[in-house]
């Protein structure tokens, strides 16, 4: 039977059998929807409006709408969706530089969980030739990285998710080659976590969604283009350091030069998990801290990820809100800085007390979008994580927050969010506000120079073996620290 | 004259000391250990658990009033069974196999706690094997199973299945929560009960025992 699709411009016709879901249909035909728990019936993220024809499984709202992942069709049906556009972060703003001595065409990819980022790279100079990013297409088996592990119950899904990324790192690749005239790429460099990497090359990564959390794989991997479907001569995976402290981190390391140098520093990488890496004392500590989907805007009642339309900055003339939204675009939402700068100035304002009780019932930014008191208790449990992962961390290494000379910023939220109110609303210690950097897409950059220098490939190994992982859970500290991390100072 | 509504207010604000100190001396005044448990006590915790379902307070503060609730407890324990007062029932709990997350885990138990109920704690990563052995060793009412991932919640299912092959399934009501747990999966596997906060979860169960 066939299902109309309205998005935006764009009509879909597209085929499916009886007792298909919507929201499956979609992701076969690369219709990209928000669908944050995947597929669970949860988040609500994925309505859509159905105009003609009837379908079960799903009720309609008051609004008309219905949910894709439950609705099941059983007859012709048309709907209307609103899909996303996004680009992902493909900048950065690291001091390390590379020589280049190679030949030809590389290019750098970073596999994150929610965007993709790609460089095209002279191997000759080691220039940047072409930059792009994507949303990820693996969205609709949900937003977060137990979502996907969970749909890989079923073995069939492994494949698909496995499909459909490379399917858009290969696009992603013949647009670099475009934009740069032609050509054919030799080497490509890749870092993600774990399960990103594994779904990468198809492996089951299911061991890592229960305890013990054993990965199949975290060392260097090395593979023909042609195994993965794609346009190169091999991709090289960098070492990941634990199941979930992944390449991604291992990159960030390589591209703040963290290894080498004699310093105390800390680097975050924010998103639904916050890894965090301490040097200090000659050693490496890093951690994994379950933020929740709160910073990329999931389970926030209007919250989306970093798309056009976002809100991403709030502010107040002195009678009322001023909000920047992502391309400037009207607003649809708003995103993890976003949340992150609201929540800072409520305080300020004084409509947000210490305990993090608001006011009002909602607060309404924008005649449409607002934020309410669930939604700033949900972002207290993230703040709360990544804040107590930051002072396990330094309570490990026995230092103190005064004492780290640099703090370094990665991942979409640390390159957007504003130090002044990352430190504000307590998600980093007070101590860290003028001394944070943003540096942007430190996995994408560490792969870069780990595909330019391959000595670089021995010191990411290196960094991996010498890592040490700081298991949270295990930790009383922990738990206490998330206690008080969730109260904001006065 | 008793002193209920500054012994609630003491828990409600969580001071332990204060409250301790409150507490004993209205115990050497003669009030009996019972009434100051059921009469201040709990329902102080009640209104905690009221102003935590409308986000009025959070985690922390649900906490800090429970820790003062433990503290209160410690010194009305003796003279509860001096008096020979029983508790009103008991509830195993546990986040099951495969998923090491206890903070809602500690926040649901603490809660029941509050209402009177003794609660016996199996940790987390809790096999379906021990849960089986929890119910023979203790005959609780109720159990909980906790889970906080999508990958994880089907040990939930294991549980009640283990519990059901061991002939134990109709002893006990099972009540099962987490992020990712809904009211649709409760009803899949079989749940008793699915409650979406800590204090639903605490009133749900005290409501099995009466």
């Amino acid at each position: 039977m066939e299902v109309t699709v309205y998005a935006g411009e764009k009509t879909y016709r597209i085929e499916g059998k009886r007792g298909d879901t919507l929201l499956r249909l979609f992701s076969a035909h690369g219709i990209v929807i928000p669908a944050r728990c995947g597929g669970n019936g949860t988040c609500g993220k994925c309505k859509v409006r159905l105009v003609s024809g009837r379908v079960e499984g799903a009720v309609a709202d008051e609004n008309g709408e219905i949910l894709s992942c439950r609705a099941r069709i059983v007859e012709d049906c048309a709907v209307r969706v609103r899909t996303e556009t996004g680009r992902g972060l493909d900048g950065f703003r690291f001091f390390r530089t590379v020589s280049a001595r190679g030949k030809g065409l590389g290019a750098a990819f970073d596999v994150g969980t929610t965007t993709l980022a790609a460089c095209l790279v002279s191997l000759e100079t080691g220039e940047i030739l072409a930059r792009t990013g994507r949303l990820n297409p693996q969205s609709v088996f949900g937003s977060d990285v137990i979502s996907r592990i969970h749909a890989c119950a079923d073995e069939r899904n492994v494949r698909a998710q496995f499909r459909a990324v490379t399917a858009c790192a290969e696009e992603m690749l013949a647009e670099l080659l475009q934009a740069a005239g032609g050509g054919n790429i030799s080497r490509m460099t890749v870092a993600g976590n774990p399960a990103m990497l594994h779904l990468f090359c198809g492996v089951n990564p299911a061991p890592l969604g229960v305890a013990p959390f054993t990965p199949v794989f975290l060392g260097e991997r090395v593979f023909s283009g042609e195994e993965l479907g794609l346009s190169v001569g091999e991709v090289v995976f960098l070492p990941s350091i634990s199941s979930f402290v992944g390449a991604d981190v291992t990159a960030d390391l390589l591209s703040a030069d963290l290894y080498g140098r004699e310093e105390t520093a800390l680097l975050a990488d924010l998103g639904t998990n916050g890894e965090i890496v301490l040097k200090a004392n000659g050693a490496l500590y890093c951690t994994s801290t379950a933020a929740g989907p709160a910073l990329e805007g999931a389970c926030i009642a209007c919250g989306t990820g970093g798309v056009a339309g976002a809100i991403d900055g709030v502010g107040w003339d002195g009678s009322q809100f001023r909000v920047t939204t992502i391309g400037g675009k009207p607003p649809v939402g708003i995103c993890g800085c976003g949340l992150a700068d609201a929540v800072a100035l409520l305080l300020d304002l004084g409509r947000l007390d210490e305990s993090g009780y608001l006011d009002e019932e909602r607060v309404y930014l924008t005649p449409e979008v607002y934020l309410s008191r669930a939604d700033i208790r949900q972002f207290q449990l993230a703040k709360g994580a990544v804040r107590a992962g930051i002072e396990t961390l330094l309570k490990r290494a026995g230092v103190s927050a005064e004492r780290v000379s640099r703090v370094l910023l990665a991942g979409g939220l640390g390159y957007y969010v504003k130090a002044r109110s990352a430190a504000r609303t307590g998600l980093i210690p007070p101590e860290f506000a003028r001394r944070a950097h943003a540096v942007g897409n430190g996995s994408l950059y560490g792969a870069y120079l780990a595909l330019c220098d391959a000595s670089l490939r021995s010191e990411a190994k290196e960094i991996a073996a010498r890592c040490e992982t700081v298991d949270l859970s295990a930790d009383p500290f922990f738990t206490q620290a998330f206690t008080e991390g969730m109260f904001f100072d006065e | 004259m008793n002193r209920f509504h500054d012994i609630s207010d003491l828990l409600q604000r969580g001071k332990p000391r204060e409250l301790s100190a409150l507490v004993q001396e209205e115990l050497e005044d003669g009030t009996s250990a019972n009434d100051i448990l059921v009469k201040a006590l709990i329902p102080g915790m009640s209104v905690v658990g009221e102003k935590f379902k409308k986000n009025e307070v959070f985690v922390p503060e649900v906490l800090i009033t429970a820790r003062a609730m433990n503290a209160a407890l410690k010194i009305l324990k003796p003279a509860l069974a001096q008096a020979g007062v029983e508790p009103v029932g008991t509830v195993v709990i546990c986040t099951v196999k495969g998923d090491l997350h206890d903070i809602g885990k500690n926040l649901v138990k603490m809660m029941i706690e509050g209402t009177g109920l003794r609660v016996i704690d199996l940790g987390v990563d809790c096999p379906p094997e021990r849960v089986v052995e929890a119910v023979k060793e203790y005959e609780p009412g109720v159990v909980c199973l906790s889970a906080l991932l999508t990958t994880t919640m089907i040990y939930q299912k294991d549980t009640i299945e283990a519990l059901k092959a061991a002939g134990l399934r109709d002893r006990v009501k099972v009540m099962v929560g987490g992020a990712p747990v809904t009211q649709a999966f409760a009803d899949e596997i079989g749940a008793d009960a699915y409650t979406p906060d800590a204090a639903s979860a605490a009133e749900v169960a005290r409501s099995y025992f009466n």
